[in-house]
């Protein structure tokens, strides 16, 4: 399956890149006539971000190409730790610099004026999405081919290892498609919401509690971007309105000196003022609004 | 039971285990869903009145090269060239379990000539809209035995590592069956051959294990009234999907009967 996502990769960036039409003659996708329109901006393209669930061939490949490797997890920073702190260890090992810039990872918020307010604001969207909308049964999981087998070896060994010292995460693998074992040693069955704010799935509270979690996470994990899921579950319209406007007036701001050291190079660019089209039309008022 | 003689042929450059055992008239087996990570009592019970030829499947167990097929075309290729280096193909009877069962058919559909005769234990291929077979990929691993097997242990058994086998290359090796099985017949076992069954000229038997939850019984039906040879079906007592794992001896005496 990899095969069929190098080759699509290798056909968008040439779309992208290619200023006149051109055929395409690939292995799983074969077209004549490549011409796309509207074209990019951004040269040479626009910033590649990926997610990933864990596989040792995504981190390398971002490394090798140098695009911005995501964590997409709905478990939060303590099912992350391991996959990110191998992903920042292939880093060292093929001798790309620490730009945390490199790293990417999904955050569930919920910000309020205090904590007890946001554990009652946020209560019902968070147990909706994790006890109603995140149930995938596990006959689904892990279809075959779809985890590699180079995957799927670190993730064996790394139960033997732990099953070997016997210690209360010990998994019992009977499963014939290991899969990606090493995140399962996290409880993910949490659907009560203490257990979801325990776990770390989703981070509440005031926003000097949020600033304060999240400058903790960006720091032991070592990412950059932020993904941030400020609407979840069965969230509405108008609080969503009002936990992304407090996190933007009253979080953000006080994390804008993490990583102020670094530069990062895989923002998107947008167009600048002077050359966009004069247009006639007003100007369009804020969805929110 | 003693252990097969073991050799490798390649195929598409890749390595493929081809065991043998017996003497007499040569047959041909290509393995069911799962593969073969141990030789079987069914292929002891055949082995007593033949030579029994068993070579792996590409992805199965005791062989690689799965990946290197993008379609059904590539597949066939690679059977009768597995086959043919097996020496399958200058008229010996060949037998099929499910995937292999499939696989057989095509070379009896392609080349008609080459096979004398297919002993087919439900042979996937064919599908039915209204009534598909079961899906043995999406499934949880506790229900893989019961679903296979009338005796969900004859499964276990088959699958479980056997002492001093090398614990992280065992379960990727049954993942990587999985995986070339799905290759070929995901997501419905409909590979067209319902279109190619005109094409068999030879005799075939057709075994289903009366339990088989698998492949419905109409489907033995479908596939005989599509043949161009001469076709019979023969439901096994007491049996499941891999009915060569839950009677082997009734399985195998079908089997020679029909020899």
């Amino acid at each position: 399956m990899r095969e069929r996502y190098a080759e699509a990769h290798d056909f968008i960036v040439r779309a992208w890149t290619e200023p006149e039409t051109f055929a395409f003659n690939g292995r799983f996708n074969q077209q004549r006539y490549v011409n796309i329109w509207p074209r990019p901006v951004q040269k040479p393209h626009p910033p590649i971000w990926v997610p990933g669930g864990g596989s040792v061939e995504t981190w390398r490949w971002c490394a090798e190409m140098d695009y911005v490797y995501c964590y997409l997890s709905y478990y939060g920073y303590k099912a992350a730790r391991a996959t990110m702190q191998g992903f920042w260890d292939e880093m060292d090992r093929l001798g790309k610099d620490r730009n945390p810039y490199r790293a990417g990872f999904l955050q569930f918020v919920g910000v309020a004026e205090n904590e007890a307010q946001a554990r009652e604001l946020y209560r019902e969207p968070a147990e909706y999405f994790y006890d109603r909308c995140l149930r995938v049964s596990a006959r689904y999981a892990n279809p075959p081919g779809y985890v590699t087998e180079a995957t799927q070896r670190a993730g064996v060994e790394s139960q033997i290892a732990t099953a070997a010292a016997g210690g209360p995460d010990s998994v019992d693998n009977t499963s014939a498609r290991p899969g990606i074992q090493k995140v399962n040693l996290i409880d993910k069955n949490a659907r009560q919401f203490d257990a979801i704010v325990e776990n770390g799935y989703v981070i509440i509270g005031s926003p000097d509690q949020v600033a304060e979690q999240l400058r903790e996470i960006a720091h032991e994990l070592r990412f950059g971007q932020l993904l941030m899921l400020l609407q979840f579950g069965n969230m509405g319209k108008d609080l969503a309105n009002y936990n992304t406007r407090l996190y933007a007036e009253k979080v953000m701001p006080q994390l804008a000196d993490v990583w102020s050291e670094w530069e990062n190079h895989w923002w998107p660019k947008p167009m600048s003022l002077p050359d966009r089209a004069a247009t006639k039309f007003p100007k369009p008022a804020l969805a929110a609004e | 039971m003693d252990a097969p003689a073991v050799s490798h042929v390649e195929v598409s450059g890749n390595p493929c285990r081809v065991w043998s055992k017996g003497s007499g008239r040569r047959i041909g087996f290509l393995a069911g869903f799962g593969g073969l990570p141990k030789w079987i009592p069914f292929l002891d019970a055949l082995a007593t009145e033949n030579e029994v030829v068993v070579p792996s499947i590409p992805g199965f167990p005791g062989a690689v090269g799965h990946t290197s097929f993008d379609s059904h075309i590539d597949w066939v290729l690679a059977i009768r060239d597995l086959l043919k280096q097996s020496g399958l193909l200058d008229g010996a009877p060949l037998i099929g379990s499910g995937p292999g069962g499939s696989l057989a058919a095509d070379m009896a559909a392609f080349w008609p000539g080459d096979i004398d005769r297919l002993a087919l234990i439900a042979p996937w291929g064919l599908s039915d809209g209204d009534a598909p077979m079961a899906d043995p990929w999406a499934r949880r691993p506790h229900e893989v035995g019961p679903l296979l097997c009338n005796v969900p242990e004859h499964w276990d058994e088959l699958k479980a590592s056997p002492e001093g086998a090398n614990s992280v290359e065992w379960p990727i090796e049954q993942a990587r069956a999985l995986e070339a099985s799905a290759r070929i017949f995901w997501p419905l076992g409909n590979t067209g051959l319902a279109k190619r069954l005109g094409h068999i000229a030879c005799p075939t038997l057709l075994i289903r294990g009366e339990g088989d939850q698998v492949i419905p019984a109409n489907y033995m039906e479908a596939f005989r009234a599509g043949t161009g040879g001469e076709t019979t079906i023969e439901a096994i007592a007491n049996a499941g999907h891999l009915a060569e794992l839950d009677q082997p001896q009734a399985v195998a005496d079908a089997i020679r009967a029909f020899i």
